[in-house]
């Protein structure tokens, strides 16, 4: 803890809001994400870290030196808000090198410093170009490097995937652990996404109305979601497995249980896996079919959605899938019925 | 002539004055929510709400010789009325609000986060000011400072009561208009009135001619 972010009962109110003595610990280094939906109040929290206020109480640590009452400068914590908010009257090369240059550093090594960032992030040939010619992918790289630029103790990156469409996501997804694998800073990372927090977190912090309700790894919020112990995290279909083979342009993802997942991806090693349920097909009998993964367990839950029902199937690893009203009815499916699960390689996301 | 160079020179000190007081007045009306921000909101908005004649006679209630604070600057041997620092005080009173509005408004209206974000690079907050607020509200601060100037310049109501000599264009007009009537008079050969219509028509296009360097040389830092 010493050398990370910690918070210790802080709370603060304000006229309508109030977050309510949250603690944390951050390790140095490592990747943090603040999860809850709108309203929950992690972007106060981050704020509170970058230094916008003086919370009501409690502390705030960085690098085990009490920063609550110092100024946003002193803190050494950069801050990248939404919507990637770039200084409009800069180029990019002069965003980047802006806290630099604020700090008095010749010109010659601010290029040195901000060159390698360019390169990092891939925008090396946007130097020139003012924010309003990027597009919104390109600005939150900038952004991003412009955080890292200081070589500060933390970034804290205020939702970086808003307002970029789905592609442009796993791109900064890839962005963020490559820098995060390179520079080893500590990221505290603030989402209302289940899945991108899974896909990028060493450690996920779950807040709802202005609490800190759960902390812990994905893994454990993945086999949490999975085993029904009341988490407040919740994907359906959310597994931690481990990349252990290609074969056939397939990668197979061993989810523990002895249960192999194949998917398409280029990834190694340790990732998530998360499959939506719609896109489980369930049929009472083993048929031959071109899904390459298959699950088979017992009906444990269903749940009635209107024109679909959800069911949950326990096996070795527990499934979620929809199916519509006609074919559960059609299937005579009930809780106990024995099925089996199967989805296509291509319906996999390896987060 | 001597009396509309005193007009320009007179509303030239004013617009920067309005400058000099109301950027960091307007950055904090704009910015931080403190207790009795709104009655200072009042108080800067009330030059545009009441006559100014009746500026004049409240300005004058404080800082005639007489008075309050004019008789403390009076034992200094400093007039505060019928002087050009009378006339730039008036002034001052009259249409400073304008660049204050202008300033807050703009404050408002910017992202706080990027004063953040600069300062959580290690700007410090006057970097921050220079670097990162003052390009974005500079356009308000010169609309400001031009409609100051232009209200100042127009002023005659205030004036009458505060400082009514040494005589700006817009009092010299009036006095014209009123002893001479609207046309140039010649009596023996002596020119006694150059013709308030005259003089109103120069007052014009000097003020034009301002005017318009004002917004080319804004237009010129837009591009």
């Amino acid at each position: 803890m010493g050398d990370g972010i910690a918070v210790q009962n802080l709370s603060h109110t304000w006229e309508h809001f109030a977050l309510r003595n949250i603690n944390l610990s951050i390790d140095e280094g490592s990747y943090f994400v603040l999860l809850g939906p709108t309203g929950s109040g992690k972007t106060l929290l981050l704020e509170a870290i970058a230094g916008a206020y003086t919370p009501n109480e409690g502390r705030i640590l960085v690098g085990g030196q009490d920063v609550s009452r110092l100024p946003p400068e002193k803190r050494k914590v950069s801050y990248a808000p939404q919507n990637h908010l770039l200084f409009d009257n800069m180029t990019v090369r002069k965003n980047v090198e802006f806290g630099l240059h604020a700090k008095g550093m010749p010109e010659q090594d601010r290029r040195y410093r901000s060159n390698h960032l360019l390169d990092l992030l891939g925008i090396s040939h946007l130097v020139n170009r003012f924010p309003r010619n990027l597009s919104g992918g390109e600005r939150q790289r900038v952004s991003l490097a412009r955080a890292l630029a200081v070589e500060p103790r933390a970034v804290l990156l205020d939702e970086p995937l808003s307002a970029v469409d789905a592609e442009t996501k796993s791109s900064i997804l890839d962005y963020l652990r490559r820098v995060h694998k390179e520079t080893g800073v500590t990221v505290i990372h603030v989402t209302h996404d289940q899945l991108e927090a899974a896909s990028v977190a060493e450690r996920i912090g779950v807040m709802r109305n202005g609490s800190m309700v759960e902390v812990g790894a994905p893994t454990e919020f993945a086999e949490r979601s999975s085993s029904e112990t009341g988490s407040v995290f919740r994907s359906d279909n959310l597994l931690a497995g481990n990349i252990i083979g290609k074969e056939a342009g397939l990668a197979l993802i061993d989810i523990g249980a002895g249960k192999i997942v194949e998917a398409i991806t280029d990834r190694a090693g340790k990732v998530m896996v998360h499959v939506k349920p719609e896109n489980v097909v369930v049929s009472k009998r083993s048929v031959d079919t071109s899904a390459r993964n298959r699950f088979y367990g017992t009906v444990s839950e269903v749940t009635d959605l209107g024109p679909t029902i959800r069911l949950k199937i326990s096996g070795d690893r527990r499934i979620t899938a929809i199916v519509t009203r006609r074919s559960f009815f059609e299937m005579q499916l009930n809780i106990g019925s024995e099925v089996y699960a199967f989805f296509k390689a291509t319906a996999v996301d390896v987060l | 002539m001597s009396a509309i160079a005193l007009t320009v020179y007179t509303s030239g000190l004013t617009a920067l004055a309005a400058v000099l007081l109301g950027v960091p007045l307007g950055y904090l009306l704009g910015k931080y929510e403190f207790p009795g921000r709104s009655l200072i909101d009042s108080i800067i908005e009330i030059p545009l709400m009441i006559p100014h004649t009746v500026a004049g006679i409240a300005l004058i209630t404080i800082f005639g010789s007489a008075e309050l604070v004019g008789a403390v600057f009076y034992g200094y041997g400093i007039r505060l009325t019928n002087d050009v620092l009378g006339i730039v005080l008036t002034l001052i009173f009259v249409s400073a609000t304008y660049t204050v509005k202008q300033v807050e408004v703009a404050i408002r209206s910017l992202d706080p986060r990027l004063e953040l974000v600069s300062r959580s690079l290690g700007a410090s907050s006057t970097f921050t000011f220079l670097k990162v607020t003052l390009p974005n509200i500079w356009r308000s601060i010169v609309t400001g400072a031009i409609l100051t100037w232009a209200r100042a310049s127009s002023e005659v109501g205030a004036l009458f009561i505060m400082a009514y000599y040494p005589a700006v264009a817009s009092i010299l007009i009036w006095n014209l208009y009123a002893g001479y009537g609207l046309h140039e008079s010649v009596s023996n050969g002596v020119v006694l009135s150059p013709g308030a219509v005259n003089v109103a028509a120069l007052m014009i296009f000097i003020n034009v001619a301002i005017f318009i360097m004002f917004k080319l040389v804004q237009r010129k830092r837009e591009k």
